[in-house]
């Protein structure tokens, strides 16, 4: 027999024996284990499996798994009070919003598969930064510093939480539909990957960005337009345009048009009327907005 | 050559038979997925069994110093966890969160839901990035119904849970605790004795023994953890008569922690006699342990004040000891305004067990003789301290009883006071 042949004979078995086990499920989550009755979270676990699992093939991970996280930092788990506060505003001020202002099927077709909550920040003592979110491979969503939220500090939520989600899903999506390339000459020269931290938000904006941290790369640069944009009021976002003085003024705008075009262009999605949607959802958190029977 | 053929065979023969021998059975009846997850299994059961829960013994990291925190797991997934430390403010404190039993490369303690009494370790805040360093998932290593031994996953720390007394509740626990804390932490430089061989072991006071290696003069570290009975150390201690230590109970006088695993091994204290005549600490008279001869003076000088100052200048305390830029002797504190009135005693060691007080009439300071002019009773007082005491103490020398040598009834007992 000659090895080719072999090798033909031994693929037809490999193809066969994996042809023959697997069956696709509705959710790449179903088969995860029962959840416990007398859990004190069970109720919680079946909000998530109704309004994340079941709608969005989506998994909010709650309860830490260090395997799931990056092992090189020092990290704790949020805090049941918080993931539960947590859970229900990303509903209502991210995936709510999409099924709004574009349809249901957007999130389900390109919304992260697993969201992950941590605690603490992530840390990086040697560079004296703190990580708010990481995105993996338009798959995972992981948001730190869980335990400091306070939904009565409108900023703080958009800081640490929604300017973080907005902006790991905009890499999901430019990852999926690239942006134009021209984005990229406006600032070029300006950025600066390792010395980004020492840049004030003032210097920033007075060189065309809308944070310290755009000023990291073009990448960077993109998705916080974008989710500033979004999450900032007309007071907040004016305030950046003010202190950016008119070379900066005409570059963030000049960014904003092409964020703009992009996401109407490839996405469908007016960004001025998420925004307003965002904008409104927003003043609607208050103790009240949470479900006491979670 | 010829035989070249032969010999081929025959080496071929024995690597053939050698291969088929390499088969051997299963060390395990089970698959290992199988055998992983009947020792979740196990070990959840055994968690949720202890009716009282289970102390932890909590080291941060191999050089930090241990703390007990008492945890009681539910079937329900819940644990409750409580503590009286410096994150809980030195106050009782409950914290209740979720717990699960995973698999790793073997069962797998998790606190996976935000705790504030376990994860104040492993918070990385102060230093940001760092914390306390400190784990909060525990490889399971070794499991009983009365013992869990644990590392931390990341720091590799050796965690022991003890099943916790079942007649008794955590705070008194806590309480139960603190008291021996008081006896053992306050003095802190204590002498390992082993045999005829004595080890200097300094920071008792952080709970963590230092040890100079007295040729290289280098400095090891060896956390402790105050303990129902006395303390535990981190890890086994090697002396040199090459016993191994590591859990050590107090006497029943107070003053010595002996080795459970070897008797002739013991922590001790300095001499309390030498202590007191070198120390510049102060001592609050303790008027419930002290007896009526003290107690009686003691009591006027409250009642001569009050009556003086008509309630607006009380005593706060008397104390005895010393007293910055005045020198050994016994001191009023009043409140709410804050008056030292101090009077002069000395000390005289007459042998490594007693002392004698002696005193120089009418030697005070100034606030001392406005009092003393205006009050009878302090001279009374006064005049009944000098004698020659034995002197009474636990490890921590935080209390120390003087009883008269010629009259065991005639005795005061004084308190360590942190502020003068």
């Amino acid at each position: 027999m000659k090895p080719i042949l072999t090798i033909q004979i031994l693929l037809i078995f490999i193809l066969f024996g994996c042809v023959n086990n697997d069956e696709f499920t509705e959710s790449i989550f179903i088969d995860t284990e029962e959840l416990n009755t007398d859990s004190p979270t069970y109720e919680f676990d079946i909000w998530l499996n109704n309004n994340f699992l079941k709608p969005y093939n989506l998994s909010f991970k709650y309860k830490m798994e260090d395997v799931g996280s990056d092992m090189y930092y020092n990290l704790v788990p949020s805090s049941i009070e918080k993931s539960k506060q947590l859970a229900q505003l990303t509903k209502f001020l991210w995936f709510d919003v999409y099924a709004k202002m574009v349809d249901e099927e957007f999130l389900k077709k390109y919304g992260p598969r697993i969201i992950h909550l941590i605690g603490s920040p992530a840390y990086s003592p040697n560079s004296g930064t703190m990580k708010l979110g990481t995105a993996e491979g338009g798959i995972k969503i992981t948001l730190f510093n869980c335990n400091s939220l306070d939904y009565s500090n409108i900023s703080m939520l958009n800081e640490y939480f929604f300017k973080t989600m907005h902006h790991e899903f905009a890499h999901i999506l430019h990852q999926t539909k690239m942006y134009p390339k021209e984005y990229e000459q406006i600032s070029a020269g300006d950025y600066s990957p390792m010395g980004w931290q020492y840049i004030s938000s003032n210097d920033a904006a007075r060189l065309g960005f809308v944070s310290s941290y755009s000023a990291s790369e073009a990448q960077e640069d993109f998705v916080e337009m974008i989710a500033n944009y979004l999450v900032k009021n007309d007071s907040d976002w004016n305030n950046i345009l003010d202190s950016a003085g008119d070379e900066g003024r005409e570059k963030i705008t000049k960014k904003l048009e092409i964020c703009s075009s992009w996401m109407n262009e490839k996405w469908g999605i007016d960004i001025q009327q998420m925004r307003n949607e965002i904008n409104k959802r927003q003043l609607q958190i208050n103790k009240d907005f949470f479900d006491p029977n979670l | 050559m010829k035989h070249l053929p032969i010999i081929l065979f025959l080496i071929a023969l024995v690597l053939f038979l050698s291969s088929c021998n390499r088969e051997q059975e299963s060390l395990f009846e089970q698959p290992a997925a199988i055998r992983l997850n009947e020792a979740i299994y196990n070990t959840d059961s055994i968690l949720v069994s202890a009716t009282n829960g289970w102390i932890m013994h909590y080291f941060a990291t191999n050089e930090s110093p241990g703390y007990p925190i008492l945890t009681k797991f539910e079937k329900t997934g819940e644990v409750l966890a409580a503590a009286k430390n410096k994150f809980s403010r030195n106050k009782y404190a409950e914290s209740k969160s979720l717990f699960e039993i995973i698999g790793d490369n073997g069962p797998v303690l998790s606190f996976n839901s935000y705790n504030n009494i376990i994860h104040a370790f492993s918070n990385p805040e102060n230093p940001a990035g760092h914390g306390q360093g400190g784990d909060y998932e525990f490889i399971i290593n070794n499991i009983s119904d009365s013992l869990i031994k644990m590392s931390g996953k990341k720091t590799k720390t050796s965690i022991e849970l003890y099943k916790a007394p079942e007649n008794i509740n955590w705070s008194n626990l806590f309480e139960q605790l603190d008291n021996m804390n008081n006896k053992i932490i306050g003095d802190d430089v204590v002498y390992l004795i082993s045999g005829n061989d004595t080890t200097i072991l300094s920071g008792t006071n952080s709970f963590v023994f230092e040890i100079e290696e007295s040729q290289s003069k280098q400095i090891s570290y060896l956390p402790f953890i105050i303990t129902l009975n006395g303390i535990k150390l981190y890890e086994p201690f090697e002396t040199k008569r090459k016993t191994y230590v590591q859990h050590f109970t107090l006497s029943a006088e107070g003053d010595k922690l002996i080795a459970e695993s070897d008797n002739q091994t013991y922590i001790t204290g300095s001499n309390v006699v030498d202590f007191l005549i070198s120390s510049n600490q102060l001592y609050e008279f303790n008027l419930t342990q002290t007896s009526e001869h003290f107690l009686s003076p003691a009591n006027l000088i409250y009642e001569q004040l009050h009556s003086r100052y008509s309630g607006n200048r009380d005593v706060d305390y008397l104390a005895i000891g010393y007293h910055n830029g005045f020198g050994f002797g016994f001191s009023i504190s009043t409140k709410p305004t804050l008056t030292i009135a101090r009077y002069q005693l000395y000390l005289l060691k007459q042998n490594n067990q007693s002392i004698k007080i002696n005193r120089e009439p009418k030697v005070f300071d100034q606030n001392g003789e406005i009092f003393y002019n205006n009050n009878t009773a302090i001279e009374d007082f006064w005049k009944t301290l000098p004698g020659t005491y034995e002197l009474k103490t636990t490890l921590s020398k935080n209390s120390v009883t003087f009883i008269d040598i010629e009259n065991e009834l005639r005795y005061f007992t004084a308190n360590k006071k942190t502020i003068e």
